[in-house]
């Protein structure tokens, strides 16, 4: 790899000085550059096809004790290091290594290590009680069924996945393979660490600053889509004691073309509740009242921003507690 | 993408139906203003690279009015690509051949040196008269300011306001109106 | 963009993991310094480790700092950032002052930013608090009902009293006030 490296280097150093002698006006991108790129990218394909990543640890340069010293620092957090180091630990690493031990004739092998198989079930009930105590706090308005898909989307594999890896717990996991699963495990049994050297209070605020924190700037439509729309407003309307919706067209162009569109507004008692875009009326109702229930809700498109600086508050951690 | 953002897109990019009435007015005028309507000039999201223009419909082509001697001086020029093959139009024989294109070419040559122009024609439907099929009236939604008030004609002013007319002064009682 | 960035991967400036809007984390996960012990070219090396790199490590307990001496080699600082970039410097004669500028600047950056071309000095997922503007935003609703085409809505706006107009209104004026003159006399 790193031989393409030099050359692409090497290409590109020579790319400059052609550039300093052609006029102005002239193409500058030369013909060259494209089909150089297409092979270089192939080759390195190649390259990485045959040969394995090496793995950070197999380095000269490498102490996995001030590994996971730093890691806790990072963090801002006072872990307990005996702990911090089981977090690290899966159950397949020691299998494996038992397996291995084996094979080399020993009879009762014995590895000194401990798996966090505890720690992850402990940490992915902390998690789910936090994000969702978060939750129900920063989105008062907003029913369970909603509170549900975005904890649903904060606590799913992929997120966790690639918030462990930003945090660097890639290189200090100790596991036959590394997957999205490892990796999303290990965060939680971090949680769980933290949690046994730390307490309620830092667990939480890890909860918020690494976890919660991705909800920051999404569209929460993406994450929570409402089915069936219009029948849902009904239901909030009649629910919350308000005038029946009606929809009327307030704005249209193109109508007789395949590029219609129409404006639609809802009005509950002659105030317009929510407005939406559509290339037929049906649609244009639909994200009306999208746009309603994600007022009524307090998750429009301009909401405040998140306050991520919310502490644990008593009611809180009792509620936490009651739930665990 | 969630349908919140396709909509969003979809009416962002939403093509308006304006409807122009050309009588009375000077087509080179109205060129400028047609042209940006449909290149979408007239629109804060407009940018060169993207397809926002809208479509106008021209109403009373053939009620156009040329300035000065332009009927009968402005040249429209044409070469078949055989030899001898040129022709030169004089604007009333073109607008009597076909009342639209006199404001066809106008909107055309406005946008000179725009490689879309072919492509924005299209978006333009031009009438001769006010006589616009229903299809494309319902499509309407929009109305271009014209750049000049029609003047209006002696013969339709009713009897009533020409007779309450100011006069500036009355002629001597022996002055013999021809 | 020159041709020297033809080769270079491109983006946009991100922050990492939401950083800093929970807590911030230092993105350097950790750092190599190698160098040699009795070449002149590492001498600025040399004396950053004596005089200064304990204190760097003691400032920055999240980065983790190996020291490498090799025989009569260039002294090299490698980075490692926690996104998995890998930056390698040349430090050849660089002096003390230098090579802390340049770890300042790895301690501070999210990645190996001379390994990505910007294409924009900014970018949001946000793009409007009022919303995207639609051919719909400001119109007035009274438009809904207009048959087309509209004899009222073509005239155009700004125009300027005829000399006629002006005239009438004089008339108009001039037989008030003859008006006005002639109840005067009859009082």
């Amino acid at each position: 790899m790193s031989f393409y490296f030099k050359t692409s280097r090497l290409l590109v150093s020579r790319c400059n000085s052609i550039a300093l002698q052609v006029p102005k006006n002239v193409r500058n991108i030369k013909r060259w550059v494209a089909p150089t790129l297409r092979e270089l990218n192939k080759r390195s394909k190649n390259v990485s096809s045959n040969e394995e990543i090496q793995k950070r640890s197999t380095f000269i340069e490498w102490n996995y004790n001030s590994e996971v010293f730093a890691f806790g620092k990072r963090l801002q957090e006072n872990f307990n290091l005996v702990t911090l180091q089981r977090a690290f630990v899966h159950s397949s690493f020691i299998t494996q290594e038992e397996n291995r031990q084996k094979q080399l004739g020993i009879e009762n092998p014995e590895i000194m290590l401990q798996d966090n198989d505890s720690l992850i079930t402990a940490g992915q009930r902390l998690l789910f009680d936090y994000v969702t105590a978060f939750l129900e706090h920063s989105l008062p308005k907003v029913p369970d069924e909603g509170i549900r898909a975005f904890t649903t989307y904060l606590t799913s594999i992929s997120n966790l996945a690639v918030i462990s890896k930003n945090l660097g717990t890639f290189d200090l996991i100790l596991s036959d393979n590394i997957d999205d699963l490892t990796l999303a495990n290990t965060l939680l049994a971090l949680i769980g660490a933290l949690h046994e050297s730390s307490g309620d209070e830092k667990t939480y605020l890890f909860v918020r600053d690494f976890i919660c924190t991705q909800l920051n700037q999404k569209d929460l439509y993406e994450i929570w889509e409402i089915s069936s729309p219009f029948e849902s407003l009904r239901s909030y309307c009649l629910q919350n004691k308000l005038a029946v919706p009606e929809c009327r067209i307030i704005g249209e162009t193109a109508k007789n073309t395949v590029l219609s569109a129409f404006h639609v507004g809802i009005y509950s008692k002659k105030i317009l509740i929510g407005q939406g875009f559509g290339e037929d009326v049906e649609t244009a109702i639909q994200t009306a009242s999208i746009k309603a229930l994600r007022k009524f809700y307090g998750i429009s498109d301009n909401m405040r921003p998140f306050d991520f600086r919310i502490k644990l508050e008593n009611k809180y951690s009792e509620k936490v507690k009651l739930n665990g | 993408m969630s349908i919140l953002k396709r909509t969003q897109q979809w009416a962002t990019f939403a093509r308006t139906w304006h409807i122009y009435d050309c009588t009375w007015q000077n087509p080179f005028d109205s060129a400028k203003v047609v042209k940006n309507h449909l290149m979408g000039l007239h629109k804060p999201i407009y940018h060169p690279m993207n397809d926002c223009g809208d479509h106008v419909v021209l109403i009373n082509t053939g009620e156009i009015a040329l300035p000065g001697d332009e009927w009968i001086k402005r040249v429209y020029f044409h070469h078949t690509g055989y030899p001898g093959g040129a022709s030169w139009t004089l604007a009333w024989q073109l607008h009597e051949k076909d009342p639209t294109m006199v404001m066809k070419k106008a909107v055309y040559a406005a946008m000179k040196g725009n490689l879309q122009r072919r492509h924005t024609m299209q978006r333009l439907h031009l009438f001769p008269d006010d006589k616009v099929p229903e299809e494309i009236l319902g499509n309407v939604t929009s109305q271009i300011k014209q750049t000049r008030v029609v003047p209006k004609r002696l013969d339709h002013i009713d009897k009533e306001t020409l007779e309450n007319f100011p006069a500036i002064m009355d002629y001597p009682k022996d002055y013999v109106l021809r | 963009m020159s041709n020297s960035h033809l080769f270079l991967k491109s983006g946009f400036p991100r922050a990492p993991l939401q950083n800093g809007v929970g807590r911030y984390i230092c993105q350097l996960q950790r750092i190599t310094l190698k160098f040699c012990k009795n070449n002149g070219s590492s001498r600025g090396m040399r004396e950053f480790i004596e005089k200064q790199l304990i204190d760097f490590a003691k400032e920055n307990p999240g980065t983790v700092v190996y020291v490498k001496p090799r025989r009569h080699r260039t002294p090299v600082i490698v980075a490692e950032y926690l996104n998995g970039d890998r930056e390698w410097h040349n430090c050849r004669n660089l002096s003390k002052e230098e090579i802390t500028q340049w770890i300042t600047l790895m301690k501070t950056q999210n990645g190996s930013s001379s390994s990505l071309r910007l294409r924009k000095m900014w970018h949001t997922d946000m793009p409007s608090i009022q919303g995207p503007w639609t051919p719909f935003t400001l119109k007035n609703p009274a438009s809904n009902l207009v048959i087309f085409p509209n004899e009222e809505l073509s005239k155009p706006l700004d125009v300027e009293k005829s000399a006629t107009e002006k005239l009438i209104e004089l008339f108009r004026e001039q037989r008030l006030s003859e008006g006005k003159l002639e109840e005067n006399r009859g009082n």
